[in-house]
């Protein structure tokens, strides 16, 4: 298979594979999840204003009092590369292409060399919270497998999708086709991991926060 | 455990997940032995630590002897019932004079009930849904024979988190009485000009806020009110109240010996949090908070005294006729 191959490939099959186990799992995990449903709680609630899910939902997106100071790196770091995330998946031109492709419906981008900016601090602070892991004893106690996985898979597609556009190791349709293949290992594995908090974030959030709303908890 | 809760950006509950574990433990005869005997004699007997009625009711003797107040039992129709936790029946007697001081001078009709006078639910602790139906359906009876308004959870977490939230979910309905903590109660006392005091403490107190009262039941301003009715220097650690830290370790990692060397660790971030305000005494309103920070102060050779709150208010309560 020589590159032109290669990208052919992961452009077409290689897609649509991604594609299906990324849907069919992640309509599964929904299901497996919501279908769980829950009872009434009959015990007598205490009522107390912001004390439900609605408030915790956006409580929970600034730290409380104190944790800022406590967890910089976990709050800033994670925040930059969240929306830096964000930035490079949606509002860059040639991603916004192939959402059309797909789905039929366009919206502006960014000029390109801003996207390259925030590619790269988000590149950086992924390191980052990854250095943090690594030397904070605690967080590397409660790492699994898992979480180093979820990091990699997450960062290769920046990483790749950066140095096909700076034309950097490897020539642009191979490094193009790799930045291809690696958002397709993302979508496969996101539905089977804790990645999937892309999907439950909210929900659970709510869940929370009207559980504890409940006791008159405003959590 | 409390920063997950209370932190968390994507929303786990670690109590919720560690409770499904323990159920799973439970289910597969994997439960820790210490826990297992608890539930047994909970069952058997009524009460995990082995306490009958007749301990109670010699109990009552000895109280209605020293306060020189009757402690009432089976009074059909009285405003609250007095639950009590094996804990306070063996080891701090003190309790129960405490309430009837208190209710004698706030004029209110309290009883004891016979057939369930022990709070404690160790169906909750080991995971088993059944048995902590069985357990809460104990009181519900009692409660609902003796016509009272309002169930009263002793100065013990999870006892009040079996009876106040979990209680009417297990037993598939409503209850047809409130369920309050004693610190609750004397709060609303407070409020209503019900609770009248003489005298202040004067050295440098402290209060634990234990996790199941406070970030997980709700109460949180009226131990600080009642605190202050009773204390000149009160002080708060930091992170008091909402974010306040672990006393090493909640009902099922107190009830375990392998649990200790845990609770000693976690105790850790109890004592920075003491360090950091230095009191003479540690107030607190949970028996097993009670008894795990005193193993921990211990252990760290820590010389600060353990009390409980609704004692140390019972303690101002004028003496009757004076």
């Amino acid at each position: 298979m020589n590159e032109m191959q290669f990208l052919t490939w992961v452009r077409g099959t290689g897609l649509n594979i991604a594609l299906g186990i990324f849907l069919l799992g992640v309509i599964w995990r929904l299901i497996e999840i919501y279908g769980l449903g829950r009872k009434k709680d009959l015990s007598a609630p205490r009522n107390v204003s912001g004390a439900s899910g609605w408030n915790t939902m956006f409580r929970r997106s600034v730290p409380p009092e104190g944790m800022l100071k406590k967890s910089p790196v976990s709050y800033i770091g994670g925040y930059i590369f969240h929306l830096g995330l964000f930035v490079v998946l949606f509002l860059f031109a040639p991603h916004i292409k192939f959402f059309e492709s797909l789905l039929g419906i366009s919206w502006p981008g960014l000029p390109s060399q801003f996207i390259d900016l925030v590619a790269v601090v988000t590149i950086a602070a992924m390191v980052v919270v990854l250095v943090d892991r690594i030397n904070k004893p605690v967080k590397r106690y409660l790492s699994t497998f898992e979480d180093w996985f979820t990091w990699l898979v997450t960062f290769l597609p920046v990483l790749t999708g950066w140095m096909a556009v700076q034309h950097l190791l490897l020539p642009y349709t191979t490094m193009l086709a790799l930045h291809i293949l690696s958002v397709e290992i993302l979508l496969i594995v996101l539905p089977f991991t804790k990645l999937f908090h892309a999907f439950t974030l909210w929900g659970s959030r709510w869940y929370n926060g009207q559980v504890n709303g409940h006791k008159g908890v405003a959590v | 455990m409390r920063t997950l809760l209370a932190v968390c950006p994507v929303g786990n509950d670690i109590v919720y997940m560690v409770r499904k574990f323990r159920e799973g433990m439970s289910a597969s005869g994997n439960a820790p032995v210490g826990i297992k005997g608890a539930v047994n004699r909970t069952v058997t007997i009524g009460s995990p630590m082995g306490v009958k009625l007749p301990a109670v009711k010699a109990q009552m003797k000895h109280v209605e002897e020293d306060y020189g107040l009757p402690i009432p039992m089976d009074a059909e129709g009285a405003e609250y019932m007095v639950m009590l936790s094996s804990m306070e029946i063996i080891n701090f007697p003190e309790y129960l004079g405490a309430i009837a001081k208190i209710m004698n001078q706030a004029g209110k009709t309290w009883t004891l009930c016979s057939t369930a006078f022990e709070a404690t639910n160790a169906g909750m602790q080991i995971g088993n849904s059944d048995l902590a139906k069985l357990l809460v359906s104990r009181i519900v009876d009692g409660a609902e024979r003796l016509k009272v308004k309002t169930v009263i959870s002793p100065e013990c977490g999870h006892a009040y988190t079996a009876l106040r939230w979990e209680g009417a979910n297990l037993i598939g309905r409503p209850f047809t009485f409130q369920v309050k903590h004693i610190i609750e109660v004397l709060g609303e006392f407070q409020e209503q000009g019900l609770l009248k005091t003489e005298g202040f403490e004067t050295d440098r107190l402290t209060f634990h806020d234990p996790c199941q009262l406070a970030r997980r039941g709700g109460v949180i301003k009226q131990q600080r009110n009642l605190m202050n009715q009773v204390a000149k220097n009160f002080v708060e650690m930091p992170d008091a109240g909402f974010m306040n830290w672990c006393c090493g370790g909640g009902g099922g990692a107190s009830a375990i010996e392998e649990g200790e060397e845990l609770r000693i660790e976690a105790f850790k971030k109890k004592k920075s949090q003491l360090d950091a305000v230095k009191p003479d005494r540690l107030v607190t309103a949970c028996a097993n908070c009670r008894i795990v920070l005193e193993e921990g102060l211990e252990h760290y050779q820590m010389d600060i005294p353990v009390v409980g709150l609704t004692e140390m208010i019972a303690e101002h309560i004028p003496e009757k006729g004076a």
